[in-house]
This record gives structure tokens, sequence and C-alpha cells, in this order.
């Protein structure tokens, strides 16, 4: 249907067909949602602003009666909450693996009522951790907390196969490596830790890539946008450090100049040949920009004057960020055209474990 | 129920375990480190520090004080270069107030002395966290604190139970 309506636009776009033409296509065409339908989009919204809303009222309830409530009071409840969420992710489970004997098109991965259940259980576990911590003082380094958060949730994540789920796990993993940094500062160089980013933030990238593309688990979207511009991010900050000020570690500065244009030159095959993605390789190309344009600034103003030399990287940034949106908008198109709307991972791999 | 929901797959049987045995487990081991706190807490051998004067533009900070004991001063100038946690050597007088010997490297220890674990984070030597938190509104009570008293097990761990002031008395 998707695929319909853009090619719909383009026609109106083009001029092919009018605006009341167009209207009139839609009411043919598409079909109205039918009271099931609405059902169960209303049942869902009402699911996921419960399950938030369960979960956000926990922590202020705990932050209004604070000075009120007993330790043990408070242990006594956030554990309650966990394990009532804990049951509620059972019967919810158990309920639709059931579904699923009968319709094996429904799927127990993504965004699934279970699942938010299980979302629930993990954010209370960081709750319960954080309380824990506050309670006694005892001095831990904050990354200590975000690392066994992160730990304690790898198996929810690994059964919910959810998105918002593993998006929380990458978050937490990266904030602890943050907070390790800062607390350890003193032992690597900075432009080691930005390094160390990089290399966290691709092994998750192109793990989710070719894992999501065979199993639905896998498949999550938001996980490789996030974890791609992250990735990317540091490592164009770490590749114009180096321009400006190259560090003193030769094996480090070659192997970050190899790896990002290795990285770059296999990210453009894959992503371009292999299987057409436009996002990654539009952030490459926006990098590559970025990259040159500290080269260029890098070359220019170690000697000459500075006015011609920002005339000139100003113009080369226009210009290459016009050049690749145009290029952008080409392989968006085509991409749109070439593929079919619906190509979805198979459920192979849980119809394999049963 | 109906006969379906009766014989669920293998494989979701074992994703409904993992997940309740993971809960089970972190549940488990949380509820252990309480115990041991509170036990801590109970039991634990007393050891007051003597606070020292902290930047007054950053001892009270909503509802909660930083503290800065007065051994610090003595623990940094003894620390070797890079060395971030440890533990200290300490002897209590006859107010159980703790005086530094040294930095505790596995040596043999007197009767009288005891070790704590400390941490060096940005400069400052923590015994535990260096945060004391109160109800709000009350910072002109606490400000008054001279002592910081804690309990030590016999590994070293330490937990702070409350502030006290000249005459040793809890705020």
């Amino acid at each position: 249907m998707r695929h319909l309506t853009s090619h719909v636009y383009e026609w109106l776009e083009q001029g092919h067909i009018t605006p009341t033409v167009a209207n009139e296509l839609y009411r043919q065409l598409s079909v109205p949602p039918n009271a099931a339908r609405w059902r169960s989009l209303l049942a869902q919204l009402l699911q996921w602003s419960g399950a938030l809303s369960f979960a956000c009222g926990v922590i202020f309830f705990f932050a209004y009666n604070w000075q009120s409530l007993e330790r043990m009071s408070k242990f006594a409840l956030i554990e309650a909450a966990l394990l009532m969420s804990l049951v509620s992710f059972v019967w919810l489970y158990y309920r639709s693996a059931a579904k699923r004997l009968v319709d094996p098109s429904h799927s127990l991965f993504g965004a699934t009522l279970a699942n938010a259940a299980l979302l629930v259980v993990s954010l209370l576990v960081g709750g319960l951790l954080a309380l824990v911590g506050q309670t006694y003082q005892t001095g831990a380094d904050p990354w200590q907390l975000f690392a066994i958060w992160a730990l304690a949730i790898l198996p929810f994540a690994w059964v919910a196969g959810f998105d918002g789920l593993w998006l929380l796990l990458v978050g937490l993993a990266n904030l602890s490596l943050g907070l390790y940094a800062d607390t350890t500062s003193l032992w690597l160089d900075e432009q080691l830790w930005l390094c160390l980013f990089v290399v966290l933030n691709l092994t998750i990238y192109y793990g989710f890539v070719f894992l999501g593309s065979s199993s639905r688990r896998w498949h999550a979207p938001f996980v490789e946008y996030a974890s791609s511009l992250m990735a990317m991010g540091c490592f164009t900050l770490l590749v114009c450090w180096m321009i400006f000020e190259p560090s003193d570690t030769k094996p480090l500065l070659v192997s970050v100049w190899v790896g990002y244009v290795g990285h770059l030159l296999f990210g453009f095959w894959w992503f371009r040949h292999k299987r057409l993605q436009v996002y990654p390789l539009a952030l490459g190309g926006f990098s590559l920009i970025t990259v040159g344009a500290a080269l260029f600034t890098e070359l220019l103003f170690r000697d000459s004057d500075p006015i011609g030399g920002f005339l000139l990287i100003g113009l080369y940034i226009i210009l290459a960020s016009t050049g690749l949106s145009a290029v952008l908008r080409r392989l968006h198109r085509q991409a749109k055209a070439g593929i079919s709307p619906t190509q979805t991972p198979s459920e192979n791999e849980e119809l394999s474990h049963e | 129920m109906n006969q379906a929901t009766l014989a669920l797959s293998r494989f979701h049987k074992r994703a409904i375990v993992l997940v309740v045995f993971t809960t089970a487990a972190l549940l488990i081991s949380i509820n252990w480190r309480i115990a041991q706190f509170e036990q801590l807490l109970q039991d634990g051998q007393v050891v007051r520090f003597a606070l020292a004067p902290v930047d007054p533009r950053s001892i009270m900070q909503g509802d909660y004080m930083a503290l800065e004991y007065a051994i610090a001063q003595e623990v940094r100038a003894a620390l070797p270069e890079g060395m971030t946690q440890g533990q200290l050597l300490l002897t209590l007088d006859s107010q159980k107030v703790a005086h530094f010997v040294g930095i505790y490297r596995d040596q043999p220890k007197a009767a009288e002395q005891l070790t704590v674990d400390f941490r060096l984070r940005n400069h400052r030597v923590k015994l535990a966290s260096n945060s004391f938190f109160f109800e709000e509104g009350q910072a002109d009570h606490f400000s008054q604190a001279k002592y910081g008293e804690f309990r030590v097990n016999a590994r070293g761990e330490l937990l702070l139970v409350s502030l006290l002031d000249e005459q040793l008395q809890p705020l």
C-alpha cells in the first residue's frame, strides 16, 4: 500500500493526475480500516502508554515519598512492582505463544504486549540497582551501575528481540563506557577512547545489520540508526582530530586511517551494490565531506592567507553537500522503486527452533 | 484455557524460563547485597572521620552536602603516582576517631589497627561516597557537622551512618 502511495504522489508531482483524481484513486483502492483494526491500534496505544505510565509512576512515587518511606519498604515496593511486571510478561508471552501455534504469522518479537512488560521489568531492574546505590551510598563508580544494568537486561533483550529494549541496552553500554573513560582517563589517551567508541558501535551496528537480515530477533532499525550515527560521528571526529593533531603512536594513527578508509569502501560496496540503503550511504558521504573539509583546512592554513581559504572551503562544503544530496535523492527513489516494500526478515530462526 | 495454550513449543518455554531465571537470580543477588549492607550498618566497627572544611560554594548542593575528610591531605601526600583505589591503614583513638597510618599493602597490622577501602576520584579521596543526603531545608542543621560516623567490616568495606557535632553527638 505504501508503495502505491508513493507512486500516486509521484504522478501527482509530475502532473500526470490532478488532486481530485488522486483522492478518487485513494477512495477506490484503499481499504478503510475496519473495527478490528481500530481496536487493535487503540489497544496497542493504550498498552504502551499504560506500560510507560506505570514505570514513570513508580519512579515519581519514590521521588515524592522519599522521606516518608522506610528503607525496607522502598525495596519491597519496587521489587513487588518488578515481580508484578514479570508475572504479566509470563502470562502475556504464554498467551501470544499459544496464539502463534494457531497462527504462525503471529510474531513474538518486536513491539508486542509481552515485550512492553519486559521493557518495564528492565527499567525497574535499573531502578532497583540505583535505589540500592542511593540508599547505602557505597561510593561505587557510576559506570558500574550502568554496566551491571546492561548485563542484567541482556537476556531480556535477547528474548524480546525488540527495538526499544536493544536500544536501551546499547545506550547503557555506551554510557557505561563513557563514564568508565571519565573515571580512568589517566590511563589511556583520549584519541584511543574515541577509537574504542568507534569499535564498540561499529561492532554493534554490523552485528545487527548481518544478524538482522536473517532473523526477526535481531531486526532493530532504530538500533542500527543510532549505533551507526554514533560510530560514524566518533569516527569522523577522531579522523579530523588526527588531521590537526596526529597521534604520537604510529600504529594507532595508521590503523585509524586504514580502518576509516576500509570502512567507507566496504560500506559503499555493501550498501550501494549488495543491499541498497540510503541512510548508511548518507552518513558515510557526509562524514567524507567533513573529513575533506578538515584536510583542506589543514593544507591551506599551514602557511597562506585565511580569507581566500575560507571562501574555498565554504564553496567546497556547499558544492559537495549539494552533490551528495542529489545523488542520495536519486538512490532513494531507486531504492523505493526497485525493492518490494514488504521485505522483512524471515522468521526462520524461530521456526527452526520449534 | 484451551488445548493449544497447554502445549507451548520448547523454544518459547525456554524463553520464559530464561526470563524468570534471570529475574530470580537478579533479585536474589540484590537482596543478598542489601542484607550484607544492613549487617554492616548494624554490626560493623564504628569509625569516625574528622571533616575538613570544603569550598563553601560546593558544600551545599540542594539536598545533600559534599564531605571532605581531614585525613585526605595526608592520604594524598602518601599516595604513589597512578594509584586510584586501595585500602588505608588506620588507628582509632579513645573516641573512635581515625588517624592515618599509611597506605595498606598487605603488611602485617597491629591488633588495634584497621583497614578501610578508599578511591581517588577527580583528585578527591573518597571514603564510600562523599555525599550526605538529608531532607530538604535542613542544610543549616547539618552544616555544623564536625565528624562523619562510619561502620566498617573486616574486609574494609564501609558505609556512612551519620554526621556528628563537636561533642560527637549525632545531628
